[in-house]
């Protein structure tokens, strides 16, 4: 039975080529886009699966709260905790280590670099199963003055491998020391949240007089990983963190107003190793988000074949009569209906493989992955047989169901095929159901698209296309000489003004806290962002002053006090800052720019700071057009500022060149490292233009399955109205009238779908910006989806346009002559 | 009126040629009444889709009214054959979709007739060929004869000079297919060009003249005196 069922399969396919084409393909398509989809999805999900160990890795982390500030931590912990969870666990936690990153300058033979390096303990070496390529990891980081290089970095430093005893100079921390090279291991795949490119040890006594850095609770500078014992559940950890809490910490003396108990301020957690990169921002988000689209599309292009199935059905109604008539069942009818859909599903999937195979290289470089289809993946065979019985069964269940619901005697008495009536309007439906998801996608695309393109190349008040920053002007030898850097900088041609900065414009970072307002009766806490500058600050960043003066260097009460100062001195402090046009109305400290003056804002820390206000700025934006502006509050401090903003004119290339020549020339401890701050902005919004991209593909895939079904409905309902249309022409139908006729039959789905589509996009996109504080306006959506609507619209016809004017072309006697 | 020139067809089927029609010679007046007869695959039907317009001939002349039509394009030929010819077919060809009405008013549909004035002349025609009772029922809830009429109302209701019926009453017994006769004699009595396809000698009858076909050409032609 089963032959003949195959027989009549493979007949059939090569029958109806058209049909078999376009289901085939069709499915192909929209196979290969899931599994495109899925070899992401599968690849987001499985991050840190691969330790030896990886059940028994967790990550701690703490929630410190903070007064003035929100609280903060999270994945970072203090560099106590490893010690105290030692201690505290003996029993279950087998060994523990921590991370810290540092951006030393490294020094290899003349040759100077700026390279991210992680401080760890030698527990690395026993928790994660790094392949050393050379010496002994362990070995390595048990040692005060040795370091481990990644296969990668010793190439680059020294051209090869074999480099176990070379030793080169890290600076940091106000000291410099040398290493020697102890191991060489192999870089750690793509797929795991730690990655480093050095590692040495975690030597606490380089840091004796940075004490915050390992010593304090509040200040979480390390990233802490712990493996458990072998049969220790993590239960046996979380259910006593709070009781370590209150066992090992006290609350830090500056707060010690704030709170009176440590668990008040602070708190642990743990989580898997395998979970972390799941709990990043926007990753479990993005995994819904592709995952729905993948769905989406199969859907749509299982559309297709429900539609062309029923669309075929009249022709296939005689051998259902006739099968029914020698006694076939209707289950043998729906069993046989799926089986042959099943068939045309698993060849579309072998066509669907090729094609992601044939898409992979452009694939993976876009997301920066080597993801490949894991063949002998017990786990992606089976997701591959779903997808090849979900599109199977979901495609052919309906017309299954109807074919054999045919009565044989209405087929074979009145020799015709019945036309399924109910079935058309069924399939229209379904072409409406297509094309909203098409549309929607392009919609959405589009909309992300322009918002992406808003939000980065919006006025943020200072000109980014004409600022690079310098880095490394913090490092000790070069803070004595910041002073003469700057001025011989602004000789040099193109160079307009310089301003030493604490913090990156555009990139979100921002310092903050709590002031109150001499004289406000209710003592109201104002969360305000600080920010040091220097008096050409102004000129750097295009700030206009709106009311007072600016920092002047001769005064005295225009600097904030010195650490120094702030730590001997008992206080109170009197200084003058300058405020934006933000903080005037936030504050309430008057209308106009020039009411602020004179008016006095309160530090409450313990030891009290009045700050005068003497100028206000103009408002920019110097964070990211992802937040809203905050009220700020600027002071004059150079001490510890690590970068250099320079302004300049002309093109950033011939700028590029000019500022390295004279780095090169009168810098040689430091290298030359630099960073433009409109490719910051740009890189911003990676994730928007990498998501609207993603849309983009996915929906011209959509858009481009959708039309293939309408391509094969419409030749079908071609084939079925070939007499009427025949008749039509006798009456005296032209040309334009039959197309006309076929076109509008098809048109009327897209445009339902066009109304939906825009509708649904629109609120969806509308709740979308709403996280945005600078977006586009909502109206802009409208002629997007227009826009969308058209061209879908235009697609169809397209599509089914050439076929209903051949139809139509045909001398009518051809078209009687079918009877 | 019609005016056939030494007209032939063939049909190209992979290797094998075949004539459907050879030299046919045949002038038809307004105001005819003509009936063709033959065998079957005599090519009868050819003759008269060419006559309609449906089709091209391979070679020789097709004059209309004296204009040569015979390598006009398609969308010319449209053009003439909806001023001027109604069809009439054996199997009817109603669409199955649209009511009574509908169908007949489709003849109109093309003509840029205001749809007021169509509805009208829908009605009168309706009228004339007896099946107003009916003007909202669909094809299939209508008897052959019924549906036979219909499609002559069809075939008339743009005032069409001629009519080509082919086989009208093939599908039809002989009560409802002598009706069918005497609604086209009528016709032919106002004025109406008729050509009919007919395998029936009696419903032959009602012509004027008889073409006999037999493999493509003309055999003999019989003139009824009036």
């Amino acid at each position: 039975m089963f032959k003949n069922y195959f027989k009549i399969a493979m007949r059939n396919l090569v029958n109806n080529r058209l049909y078999s084409a376009i289901n085939i393909f069709g499915l192909a398509v929209g196979l290969g886009a899931c599994l495109l989809l899925f070899l992401f999805i599968n690849d987001e999900t499985h991050f840190d699966q691969f330790w030896t160990d990886a059940d028994k890795i967790y990550r701690a982390e703490s929630l410190i709260q903070s007064p003035g500030r929100g609280p903060y931590g999270q994945g970072f912990t203090s560099g106590k905790t490893r010690s105290t969870l030692l201690n505290y666990f003996p029993q279950e936690i087998e060994s523990a280590t921590r991370f810290h990153q540092e951006y030393p300058i490294i020094q290899v033979g003349d040759k100077v670099f700026e390279e991210p390096l992680y401080l760890t303990d030698a527990d690395t070496a026993d928790i994660f199963d790094i392949e050393v390529l050379k010496g002994d990891l362990k070995q390595t980081l048990s040692d005060n003055r040795s370091i481990a290089l990644s296969k990668e970095l010793a190439i680059k430093y020294y051209g090869n491998i074999d480099v176990l005893g070379q030793v080169l100079t890290i600076a940091q921390n106000n000291s410099k020391h040398d290493y020697r090279v102890g191991a060489v291991y192999k870089k750690l795949p793509h797929n795991t949240v730690i990655s480093f490119n050095a590692l040495i040890k975690i030597n606490e006594d380089d840091f004796k007089d940075q004490p915050w850095m390992f010593d304090n609770w509040a200040s979480p500078n390390t990233v802490t990983y712990f493996k458990l014992k072998p049969n220790v559940d993590i239960s046996a950890i979380n259910s006593r963190l709070v009781s370590l809490v209150e066992d090992n910490v006290s609350v830090p003396e500056y707060w010690a107003d704030q709170f009176s108990e440590a668990t008040e301020f602070i708190s642990f957690s743990t989580l898997p190793i395998s979970k972390i990169y799941l709990s990043y921002a926007g990753v479990s988000n993005n995994i819904t988000i592709f995952g729905s689209i993948a769905l989406l599309i199969l859907v749509i292009a299982c559309i297709n074949f429900t539609n062309l199935s029923i669309a075929k059905s009249t022709r296939r109604a005689r051998e259902v009569a006739m099968r029914k008539v020698v006694g076939a069942s209707r289950k043998q009818l729906i069993v046989q209906f799926l089986g042959e859909t099943i068939v045309i599903a698993f060849i579309a999937l072998i066509v669907g493989v090729a094609l992601v195979e044939l898409a992979l290289p452009a694939y993976n470089n876009f997301l920066g992955r080597e993801l490949q289809i894991g063949y002998r993946d017990p786990f992606t065979i089976v997701i591959m047989l779903a997808l090849v019985l979900f599109a199977g069964i979901v495609g052919g269940i309906y017309p299954a169901l109807i074919l054999s619901s045919f009565r044989p005697a209405a087929i074979l008495k009145t020799n015709k095929a019945i036309t399924a009536s109910s079935g058309f309007t069924f399939s229209n439906l379904l072409v409406i159901f297509q094309f909203i998801v098409s549309i929607s996608l392009i919609i959405c695309a589009v909309v992300m698209y322009a918002q992406r393109e808003h939000a980065a190349n919006m006025e943020l008040g200072f000109d980014k296309d004409h600022i690079v920053i310098l880095h490394g002007v913090g490092r000790e030898t070069l803070i004595p000489r910041q002073q003469t850097i700057r001025e011989q900088l602004k000789k040099l041609p193109n160079i307009n003004s310089a301003t030493y900065i604490h913090m990156f414009p555009a990139t979100g970072a921002s310092r903050t806290g709590t002031i109150t307002v001499t004289g406000d009766k209710n003592l109201t806490k104002h969360i305000v962002a600080f920010k040091d500058i220097d008096a050409d600050y102004q000129n750097t960043f295009n700030v206009k002053l709106l009311a007072g003066r600016i920092f002047n260097k001769e005064i005295g009460r225009d600097k904030m006090p010195t650490n120094e100062q702030w730590e001997n001195d008992p206080g109170p402090f009197e200084s003058n800052i300058i405020i934006n046009e933000l903080a005037i109305k936030q504050l309430g400290l008057g209308d106009k720019p020039a009411d602020a003056l004179g008016k006095i804002l309160e530090f409450p820390d313990s030891k009290k700071l009045y700050a005068t206000v003497v100028g206000v700025f103009s408002n920019i934006n110097y964070r990211t057009t992802r937040e809203a502006q905050q009220p700020e509050l600027y002071m004059q401090n150079t001490a510890g500022a690590g970068f250099l903003a320079v302004r300049f004119n002309g093109s950033p290339i011939a700028v590029e060149k000019i500022l390295k020549d004279y780095w090169q020339e009168n810098i040689t401890d430091v290298p030359f490292v630099r960073t433009f701050v409109d490719e910051l902005v740009q890189g911003q919004f990676r994730g928007e233009q990498r998501m609207s991209f993603m849309l983009a593909v996915a929906s011209s895939i959509a858009v481009f399955v959708a039309c293939m079904g309408l391509f094969g409905l419409a030749s079908f309902t071609a084939e079925r109205r070939t007499k009427e249309i025949g008749l039509r022409k006798v009456m005296g139908a032209n040309v334009s009238d039959i197309v006309k006729l076929l076109v509008w039959q098809f048109s009327k789905p897209v445009l339902i779908a066009s109304v939906a589509a825009s509708l649904l996009s629109f609120f969806l996109m509308a709740k979308w910006l709403d996280d945005f504080p600078y977006r586009i306006e909502l109206w802009v959506i409208i002629p997007i989806c227009f826009a969308a609507s058209l061209c879908a619209t235009l697609m169809a016809w397209l599509t089914i346009g050439g076929n209903a004017f051949k139809v139509a072309r045909a001398r009518p006697v051809k078209a009687l002559r079918t009877e | 009126m019609i005016k056939l020139n030494n007209l032939s067809r063939t049909y190209q089927t992979d290797e094998v040629e075949t004539a459907a029609l050879s030299g046919v010679n045949i002038e038809i007046e307004q105001g005819e009444f003509v009936a063709i007869m033959g065998p079957s695959g005599c090519g009868k039907s050819t003759l008269l889709n060419i006559l309609g317009m449906l089709d091209n001939p391979s070679q020789g002349q097709y004059l209309f009214s004296d204009e040569d039509i015979s390598n006009y394009s398609e969308a010319k030929l449209a053009n003439i054959r909806k001023q001027n010819i109604g069809f009439i077919f054996q199997s009817f060809n109603l669409i199955e979709e649209l009511s009574v009405e509908e169908n007949i008013e489709l003849a109109l549909l093309y003509h840029n007739i205001p749809t007021a004035e169509r509805k009208e002349k829908v009605i009168k025609v309706m009228d004339k060929v007896g099946i107003a009772h009916r003007a909202k029922h669909m094809p299939n809830q209508l008897s052959g004869g019924q549906q036979q009429r219909v499609a002559v109302a069809r075939a008339v209701v743009g005032n069409q000079a001629i009519i080509l019926a082919d086989e009208p009453t093939g599908n039809l017994d002989s009560v409802h297919g002598q009706e069918v006769m005497e609604m086209l004699r009528a016709l032919n009595e106002e004025g109406t060009t008729i050509i009919m396809v007919t395998h029936s000698a009696a419903h032959a009858g009602y012509a004027r003249r008889t073409i006999n076909l037999f493999d493509g050409s003309v055999m003999t032609e019989n003139v009824r005196a009036a």
